[in-house]
């Protein structure tokens, strides 16, 4: 038996002298008890929640359907009143789901319940809450439940600190139409970027016609490019515009962005011959992106006098001209599609893979494609 | 002679002092990733409480995205995979599926099964990869595409795929994988918020064996029968769901899963897509994005999104397991050599700093350190230099410290995501959490240790774990 080094004595006697590693483990395995502890428990917990949740969602269900043909009696206002936190966000999932698939007489009676029940104006109280989940909450529910008497506490949430608030106060606003709404949205086109910008996008286009003079004296008065570039999204989802003369105009402004927007907003609106030149005009843009747009522009809005440009655009460099030309060559009737017959013909390979790709994707049938 | 042992003592003091720092440094790592999850997963429990997919569904504004699925011999699972694909709740979807040369009727079952015809697609070929065989259509499935190429292993696959996708946002994904319907929408939830920088996104990868799959959809969530299964059950559940969430939060996450993870396609395409040289090409791919993005000065970034899950076959044999592990270890290598400019160069900030000397000290070193220790031990004891008790006292802490990350990532999914509700498969994974110590550790770390030692001659092939398919309801 070798005597060890002194370096090795002091560590084994530092190391295992004190006692401590007993403590050590016994604290460690009390650790991995209270864990097992803890798994276990929370399970049990879930478990019995997810079971109770189940039998509330039944009950919830069955009552939906008496509300939605009748006014709740005392018995279930008073069940509804009595309703926790948690059963309340099982009473508004259950709400949430069922609504969009009752009649409008039928979801009105089934909100008049729940304003009956006071659960409505507790949801707008929520919209203060000092929780930003909370918060956040109450707008989806406000929004979705499509409570009008909310808007102007929901127009309020615009201004939240919570980004996640104020999207949710946008897609609310959206969902209850709020017309009185329009310019608070539209002014968070300039504050929020990605989702939020979206949602306040969506929320427009969901209003429809009627935020159509509000988009277009919006886009007449904006310098900025992003929000031009969200509000020609909008008109093109809405598929109307205030001003036609003015989307025509962005076509041509020195944004690429912007003019790739608006080529785009053009195929989406009603066919104008005065579109379908900007398209053309759009169709030697340097950008190619705005090229392909164009391309698919003027198959949208169905002008034979885009068949000469289009067939032009099937040998262009990029891919995706290519590919839009073709496409809208398809759509442009029997001279489109004898365009890209002729094609198939073409001395260059890309013009002629493509036209072949475009014919064997449009056939009316399997057995035409082939 | 007694000179000698004295140098030999002296040697392995150090050698067990520089083992204890290794063991501390690797287990305060875990508990810092463990406890950022916690903190992580909870905001995020907070956010999916409200979460209306809704918006993305119905806005018409949403970015088209394509799935790409590399196949090499998958017969068995590719056409329940694809018609799972098909079912996702997306608006604007495609599924490019790349049959890479499989030497089985994958191609012909997917002709067959989704009336498939040849057609005369062309494309935009941005990546160079093998040559494309054929490009296969259905009107009935529109948006299916089905490219046959020449064998080129999985990166090279891919690459097909990215050439073929016309959406400016790809998804991978394995052939034998089932995607739950809405990940794909969860997904894009996370990633719209900030669309400009999210450049890459991984969400969850869990074990499908034991589960029953029915269409494409997993309708009862089990576990394996096999222990070797569950183990690794138990494992993806804690990578995915304290490391990698711990990695996203600390904003230096390098691995999106080749499983299932999305991309910016322009940002894929940035980097020359997947690398075919290496077995490695996710881990790969996204540390090289992170040096083009770092380069470039532009804000960026790369998340993990815990709740979008796909579900995977894992290999239920010895040799399958090992030939996994083998590639991993392999893949991680060859990662790290490719990219060894970046390694502690805190130009690439927390990737450089952080992320990539952890890789390479604690995962691709940590079977040497490991096998060093099991075979020092014995030495130092017959030598008398190791005390027994002080042995013990090392091997209990670890196994019990090893028992309560397992368990804290237990509570951890029993607290957000539930996919394991009865008490019989918590009870389960905490049998494979305490058995995984004796068995499945110390083999995972040989395999690991053979592929470190060897990798470099041996050639690259595709993952042939052999597949027992889907168990049906």
């Amino acid at each position: 038996m070798v005597r060890p080094h002194p370096l090795v004595q002091h560590v084994h006697v530092s190391l295992l002298g004190g006692g401590w590693e007993v403590v050590l483990l016994l604290g460690m395995l009390g650790a991995a008890a209270v864990l097992v502890i803890l798994l276990f428990g929370l399970n049990l917990v879930h478990r019995r929640r997810a079971d109770r949740d189940l039998r509330l969602e039944a009950k919830v269900a069955d009552l939906l359907a008496l509300w939605a043909t009748r006014r709740a009696s005392p018995a279930e206002l008073a069940w509804l009143e009595r309703l926790g936190e948690a059963d309340r966000r099982v009473l508004f999932s259950c709400c949430l789901r069922t609504l969009p698939a009752l009649s409008d007489a039928a979801r009105t009676r089934v909100r008049g319940v729940l304003r009956d029940a006071g659960l409505l104006d507790r949801e707008v109280r929520g919209l203060r809450h000092r929780d930003w989940a909370r918060r956040a909450d109450a707008c989806r529910i406000l929004g979705g439940i499509g409570h009008g008497a909310a808007v102007p506490a929901l127009i309020e949430r615009l201004k939240d600190p919570n980004e996640m608030v104020r999207q949710h106060a946008i897609a609310a606003l959206g969902d209850l139409g709020a017309a009185q709404a329009l310019g608070a949205i539209v002014e968070s086109l300039d504050a929020s970027a990605g989702w939020g910008n979206l949602l306040a996008i969506m929320a427009l286009s969901r209003m429809g016609s009627r935020s159509v003079p509000a988009v277009g004296a919006l886009l007449a008065a904006s310098t900025s490019a992003a929000t031009i570039k969200a509000l020609l999204q909008v008109t093109a989802q809405i598929g109307s515009a205030a001003d036609p003369a003015l989307i025509r105009a962005l076509a041509r402004h020195e944004d690429a962005e912007v003019r790739i927007e608006a080529v785009r907003t053009l195929g989406s609106l009603a066919p104008d011959p005065e579109a379908v030149d900007v398209c053309l005009a759009a169709m030697d843009d340097q950008a190619w992106p705005a090229r392909a747009l164009a391309a698919r522009s003027l198959g949208a809005l169905g002008d034979a006098r885009a068949i000469p440009r289009l067939e032009r655009a099937m040998g262009d460099p990029a891919y995706w001209v290519r590919h839009r030309a073709g496409e809208a060559l398809a759509r442009l009737s029997d001279a489109g599609r004898a365009a890209l017959d002729r094609a198939l013909g073409d001395a260059n390979p890309f013009v002629r893979d493509m036209a072949a790709q475009v014919l064997f994707m449009t056939a009316p049938s399997p057995e035409a494609a082939t | 002679m007694s000179a000698l042992l004295v140098r030999l003592s002296e040697e392995f003091v150090l050698f067990s002092l520089l083992i204890t720092v290794y063991f501390l440094a690797i287990n305060t790592i875990y508990l810092v990733l463990l406890l950022l999850s916690f903190r992580a997963v909870r905001r995020r429990l907070r956010a999916i409480r409200f979460e209306d997919f809704r918006h993305i569904r119905e806005s018409g504004l949403a970015p088209p995205i394509s799935i790409l699925v590399p196949a090499y011999n998958e017969e068995k699972s590719i056409v329940e995979s694809v018609r799972a694909l098909l079912t996702l709740q997306y608006p604007k979807l495609e599924v490019v599926v790349v049959n890479d040369g499989s030497s089985d009727a994958t191609l012909e079952r997917l002709i067959r099964e989704f009336g498939l015809r040849r057609t005369p697609r062309v494309y935009w070929q941005r990546i160079k990869c093998k040559p494309v065989r054929g490009i296969y259509w259905s009107p009935e499935y529109p948006q299916l595409w089905v490219l046959d190429k020449a064998n080129g292993r999985k990166a090279d696959a891919t690459n097909a795929g990215l050439n073929l996708a016309s959406a400016p946002y790809v998804s991978v994904i394995d052939a034998d994988t089932v995607l739950e319907g809405n990940a794909v929408l969860a997904m894009m939830n996370a990633i719209l918020p900030r669309p400009g920088e999210t450049v890459a996104a991984g969400g969850t990868v869990r074990i499908v064996n034991g589960c029953q799959v029915a269409n494409g959809k997993v309708l009862k969530v089990g576990l394996p029968k096999s222990p070797l299964a569950t183990a690794q059950a138990l494992e993806y559940l804690r990578a995915f769901l304290f490391g990698r969430v711990g990695w996203s939060e600390l904003r230096a996450l390098m691995i999106v899963s080749g499983a299932f993870g999305v991309f910016r396609t322009d940002a894929l395409i940035g980097v020359g897509g997947f690398r075919s040289d290496t077995v490695g090409e996710d881990i790969d791919a996204i540390v090289r994005m992170h040096a083009m993005l770092r380069d470039a000065r532009r804000p960026y970034r790369v998340v993990f999104v815990p709740d979008p899950v796909c579900w995977t076959e894992c290999p239920e044999t010895f040799k399958g397991l090992r030939s996994q592990r083998e590639r991993w270890q392999r893949g991680l290598g060859e990662t790290l050599e490719h990219n060894r400019g970046m390694i502690g160069n805190p130009r690439y900030g927390r990737i450089g700093a952080l992320a990539l000397p952890y890789y390479m000290l604690f995962e691709y070193l940590a079977p040497l350190v490991e096998i060093a220790g099991l075979v020092i031990l014995p030495f130092g004891w017959a030598i008398g230099l190791v005390n027994w008790h002080f042995f013990l006292l090392f091997f209990t802490a670890s196994f019990v410290y090893g028992l309560c990350l397992s368990l804290g990532s237990l509570v951890l999914e029993e607290i957000s995501f539930r996919r394991y509700r009865e008490p019989g498969q918590l009870l389960r994974l905490l049998g494979a959490a305490v058995l995984e110590t004796f068995l499945f550790r110390p083999l995972n770390v040989w395999w690991r240790l053979v592929a470190l030692l060897t990798w470099r001659g041996r050639p690259q092939t595709w993952q042939a774990l052999p597949r027992k398919g889907f168990q049906t309801a």
